[in-house]
């Protein structure tokens, strides 16, 4: 799997973890104004990556959460328990 | 019960936070939080010798704490 591709993975998991954070932090605090900006600026730098991504590489999820060119990408490797980030 | 192992497992509670800053989105995938002050080993205030102090602004990047273990559950 190509450097670039990795590294883009990378950083999708890390905004989605800041994202899950804010989240959880938010349940308990919902006024939390600066926290809000934040959750949502993370949500949209996620589905900005996600877009860059899935337009360079094919869907990364199924089951009508992203589209597929032809032909059908979803079955395309690696699956993403083969890719190693060691 | 105490097992072989003295590491500690779990913590059912965390100290109550306040947000100010936190680390960059890879950092906080790299320690486990994104949140300074729930990256353990926690911050010491010594009670007895003055009330703990309003946490001063800082940069992401000006955060670093000895030790491991972060955990946000």
């Amino acid at each position: 799997m190509d450097k670039d591709r990795k590294t883009m993975l990378m950083n999708i998991m890390a905004e989605e973890f800041t994202a899950v954070e804010l989240n959880l932090y938010l349940d308990t605090h919902p006024d939390d104004m600066r926290a809000l900006n934040d959750y949502n600026e993370t949500v949209k730098k996620l589905n900005d990556l996600k877009a860059q991504y899935q337009k360079r590489y094919g869907p990364l999820t199924n089951f009508g959460f992203a589209t597929s060119e032809f032909p059908w990408q979803w079955i395309d490797e690696p699956w993403p328990w083969e890719i190693n980030f060691a | 019960m105490r097992g072989q192992s003295e590491l500690e497992l779990a913590r059912a509670y965390i100290k109550i936070q306040e947000y100010t800053k936190r680390y960059s989105s890879m950092e906080g995938l790299q320690k486990g939080t994104i949140f300074p002050e729930l990256y353990m080993p926690y911050e010491k205030h010594d009670k007895k010798e003055r009330p703990p102090q309003p946490r001063k602004e800082r940069d992401h990047d000006s955060w670093r704490f000895r030790g491991r273990g972060g955990w946000n559950g």
